[in-house]
């Protein structure tokens, strides 16, 4: 059977839907709004009306969640409990100091002299253990800003593509900007997905091409979402300890698991671990494959092998 | 005599001993005051550190939540659930992309 596919923009990024059966895409597109709607809504950090904006503007007080936005910090702490705190969600204030405070194409779009030197504060974030959720209440310390985009994504596709799947009944892939989950029975063969540095590149662009029948699959890259401030170059991956864009030994890690909030915090936290992070996904069962700075490819826990030297460097 | 110079000699070893005594609490309410402004400080200049003091003292709840807060997840918290199957290899042409975003 043919599958059907649609794409569109939202939160700065791509997202692309398939179905197995092409009757029911106007049904799974349905699905998959209603959970973007509502992630936005609950945890879209450059959202002033959001939930996520009205804590971080009130920090230091108890805030009443929603049960989707309690659901996801709970997956963000417990995220952070399983990468011992290299995927942190108090990373929100060091990504305003990077000056990543609103929009990606709005923070590029700024004019900084490149001569201008950037002085940076290396201080690390207030941590995760200070962060208390407890019947759908939240408490964060004064001062200290939250940012779910370790999470939310990967969690918004993972819960569209169980929607989509119960309310199509077929086969049901979401991509929320390469992040993706899969729900429903798989195409034959499996779903087919190309493995690059950049979610945008097309799937004739070198890569490698894997396949997945569940569960999700993400990669991390500090080679994307990349901004200059001054005369430093800085991207999105916050290194907790430091508070400042990670110095990895890998450029881009992807990483399968059984959801993709799973599979995301797994190839985030590989880039802030650096050396050391194959042996912590091998340890973990975790499948990944991992591109050092200057291109050469690992693979663990059972990452197929194979055409990966040489596309990607 | 005798009994006169063993009582110059008691009051000394009391009077010294009261000496160190005195001098032993001030040395303790000196620490205390050490530590807690060195404490103080630390919570001001350490993001961290701040927000670990000021956890306790978190305002009373306005919703029906009583007692005192308590973090959602234990450090052992879960561990990263590995996939079902691992991803196999593929020759076919894709459905899509996974990169960074």
């Amino acid at each position: 059977m043919m599958n059907a596919a649609v794409s569109f923009r939202v939160w700065g990024t791509t997202v692309t839907l398939l179905v197995t059966d092409p009757d029911r895409l106007e049904l799974a597109r349905r699905a998959l709004d209603a959970e973007i709607d509502a992630m936005g809504e609950a945890c879209d950090r450059f959202r002033p009306d959001s939930e996520l904006s009205r804590l971080n503007t009130r920090s230091g007080r108890p805030f009443a969640a929603s049960p989707l936005f309690a659901e996801t910090l709970g997956h963000a702490l417990r995220v952070a409990a399983a990468t011992d705190g290299a995927v942190d969600p108090t990373v929100g204030g060091a990504l305003n100091a990077a000056g990543y405070d609103r929009d990606m194409a709005e923070v590029r779009r700024r004019r900084w002299a490149v001569s201008q030197r950037v002085r940076l504060t290396v201080r690390p974030v207030a941590g995760w253990r200070t962060v208390r959720l407890a019947d759908g209440v939240v408490r964060t310390p004064p001062g200290v800003v939250i940012d779910l985009g370790a999470t939310a994504k990967a969690h918004a596709a993972d819960r569209a593509a169980a929607r989509a799947a119960a309310a199509t009944g077929c086969g049901v892939l979401v991509s929320l900007g390469g992040d993706i989950a899969v729900g429903g029975p798989p195409p034959a063969g499996g779903w087919r997905i190309r493995i690059a540095e950049d979610h945008r590149a097309g799937t004739d662009d070198p890569g490698q091409d894997v396949t997945i029948t569940a569960g999700g699959l993400a990669t991390s890259s500090v080679t994307v979402r990349r901004w200059r401030l001054g005369d430093r170059l800085l991207h999105h991956i916050i290194d907790p300890a430091t508070g400042a864009s990670t110095d990895s030994c890998w450029r881009t890690v992807s990483v399968a698991a059984a959801t993709c909030v799973d599979a995301n915090a797994a190839a985030t936290a590989a880039l802030v671990k650096g050396r050391g992070a194959d042996a912590w996904l091998a340890r973990h069962g975790l499948p990944a494959r991992l591109i050092e700075v200057d291109g050469a490819a690992a693979t663990v826990a059972g990452w197929p092998v194979g055409d990966v030297t040489g596309t990607m460097s | 005599m005798y009994d006169h110079q063993r009582r110059r000699h008691s009051r000394r070893r009391d009077s010294g001993l009261a000496q160190i005594g005195a001098w032993t609490r001030r040395s303790i309410a000196a620490g205390v005051v050490l530590a807690a402004g060195l404490a103080a400080w630390a919570a001001h200049a350490l993001p961290g550190q701040a927000a670990s003091s000021s956890s306790p003292q978190a305002p009373p709840s306005e919703s029906s939540t009583s007692g005192e807060p308590s973090p959602t997840v234990s450090d052992d918290g879960g561990g990263l659930a590995p996939p079902y199957q691992p991803p196999a290899p593929s020759h076919g042409r894709s459905h899509v992309t996974s990169g960074g975003s």
